[in-house]
């Protein structure tokens, strides 16, 4: 991997896209869990409430005084009453662990609905855009070439024509004047042996994250 | 019928066993065993650049009938036996080698761990069957969801699983025979080469769709239960799973958001703002632990 790729390979871990490499292929692939309803990302570390669907807050609650505060500022005790009946409870007032005495009690046993030893928790279920609730996996092949020309051939990629499928994209870098980086995207199979013209690129790389993996 | 005359897994390193490393230092030679297995037999294999998960990527271009020889790879020309375009697939693995013990392969499954892509195949490899001896058992979520629905059997249930310490401990070599079993199930199906032609097999690309369709009504049935265990009481467990029963049939997708808008409320109106921009925060880094990975998958 040169520099040009890695450089482009971190900008798309920070817009939430993982990368994969190969030993011997001169291309690399990127891959993202979405929703298969809207596009967004899904996220496996992030938890929901087994009983009702409702997001992890990442709060305490009080057992004493119910108010919340942050897990991560807690010093073992309620801010507000020195309680330390803290508990990692479900937000949700109707949920069955806050409703039912004997799932509130019992859940509460194990720190509540949010603490690991529980089991009433479960990895990301529904979308946290639309809902829905089912996910895929969207992957690409990506090739990086940095051009400073307004056209170029096909045969000047260096690509071979039997590594393009349908999921194989080009990202362009191009740098301007005073060092400004613009990126362009191509849908490769549409431009094998045709001239490529190197317009409507963008100054901002996140819009290239954003074509790849649109959100409705 | 698979070609058994392929040597798969084949110890690709000659100059070690696999049995040479142990469980503190086996993780990233194992996975090379894997990939450089998978690339004998003509797949394209892409290891993660941040560990997040999955550990190998596989690609190849096969017959969208499903002519396309165990190792083979069309690449750019057409299906030698009925003419057809070749068709890209891709398998998303998640690799668990281990030891055997007492014949036993044990092996843990996080609710993360289920994706319900069918294309996320689940390759568990048996790095010391016998000394010169290696297996690996190539499962498709969807496969591995039908089996424990076909069996009855779900361990998806206990609270431990959801705790994400539910070890799996039916998978067992039977040496006299040389057969695999889960429980009294014969497991050979999965294994080696005829674990890989399943995992060929076009239909799940070709109505992805449906696919998911079909392994999240499995999902659903299985993962949306609870069992007790030693944790909860008889009354616990019934109004549970009334409750998931009843979500089942009512959950769509406005009831879900509406309840994440009224919680959101709820805590709008019951926090502080330090409070919210802290968890607002932690709700950040979580999600960025996807894709930079700084969790470790279980041994």
């Amino acid at each position: 991997m040169n520099n040009d790729e890695k450089s482009i390979a971190y900008a798309f871990i920070a817009n939430g896209v993982q990368i994969y490499l190969s030993d011997s292929l001169n291309y690399f692939t990127i891959s993202k869990l979405i929703c298969n309803n809207c596009g967004h990302s899904w996220y496996m570390n992030l938890t929901e409430c087994f009983l009702c669907g409702a997001l992890n807050p990442f709060l305490y609650r009080c057992g004493e005084c119910g108010s919340f505060q942050s897990i991560t500022k807690s010093s073992g005790k309620c801010s507000k009453c020195n309680s330390i009946k803290l508990v990692t409870a479900c937000p949700n007032p109707d949920c069955l662990s806050n409703k039912n005495e004997r799932v509130f009690e019992e859940a509460n046993k194990f720190g509540g609905v949010f603490n690991k030893d529980s089991g009433l928790l479960i990895s990301q279920q529904y979308c946290i855009k639309c809902g829905n609730d089912t996910h895929r996996y969207q992957n690409y092949k990506i090739y990086v070439r940095k051009i400073n020309k307004d056209k170029i051939d096909f045969k000047d990629l260096g690509i071979k024509q039997e590594e393009i499928t349908d999921k194989t994209r080009l990202i362009i870098k191009r740098v301007g004047k005073n060092n400004t980086i613009s990126y362009g995207l191509l849908k490769l199979k549409e431009f094998i042996n045709k001239p490529i013209a190197l317009d409507g690129l963008r100054k901002d790389f996140n819009l290239i994250a954003e074509e790849l993996f649109p959100i409705n | 019928m698979v070609d058994q005359n392929i040597e798969f897994p084949k110890n690709p390193f000659e100059d070690i066993f696999p049995s040479d490393f142990n469980k503190l230092n086996k993780k990233h030679v194992t996975e090379d065993f894997v990939e450089e297995n998978f690339k004998s037999l003509g797949w394209d294999v892409f290891r993660p650049f941040n560990d997040t998960g999955i550990d190998r990527i596989i690609t190849k271009i096969i017959c969208p009938l499903g002519h396309t020889q165990i190792n083979e790879n069309l690449r750019d020309s057409a299906c030698p036996i009925c003419k057809s375009k070749g068709i890209e697939i891709n398998r998303f693995i998640q690799i668990k080698t281990r030891q055997l013990k007492e014949n036993l392969f044990g092996f843990t499954l996080k609710s993360k761990d289920i994706r319900i892509d069918p294309r996320h195949i689940y390759l568990l490899y048996s790095d010391n069957t016998s000394e010169n001896k290696q297996d690996f058992f190539i499962v498709s979520i969807q496969d591995l969801l039908s089996f424990f629905d076909s069996i009855e059997s779900n361990p998806f249930s206990p609270t431990s699983f959801r705790k994400g310490n539910n070890k799996l401990n039916s998978l067992r070599y039977q040496p006299q025979t040389d057969t695999w079993t889960w429980n009294s199930h014969n497991w050979d199906v999965f294994r080696n080469l005829n674990g890989l032609k399943k995992i060929q097999d076009p239909t799940i690309d070709k109505n992805l769709g449906e696919e998911i369709s079909r392994t999240k009504i499995l999902a659903d049935k299985l993962l949306k239960t609870f069992s007790k265990g030693r944790s909860y009481t008889e009354d616990v467990e019934a109004s549970i799973n009334k409750v998931l029963k009843q979500n089942l049939k009512v959950k769509e997708k406005v009831n879900i958001l509406s309840l994440r808008k009224e919680i959101s409320k709820y805590l709008n109106k019951h926090c502080d703002r330090s409070t919210l921009e802290s968890m607002s925060k932690y709700f950040e880094y979580i999600k960025k632990l996807d894709t930079i990975g700084e969790e470790k998958e279980d041994e």
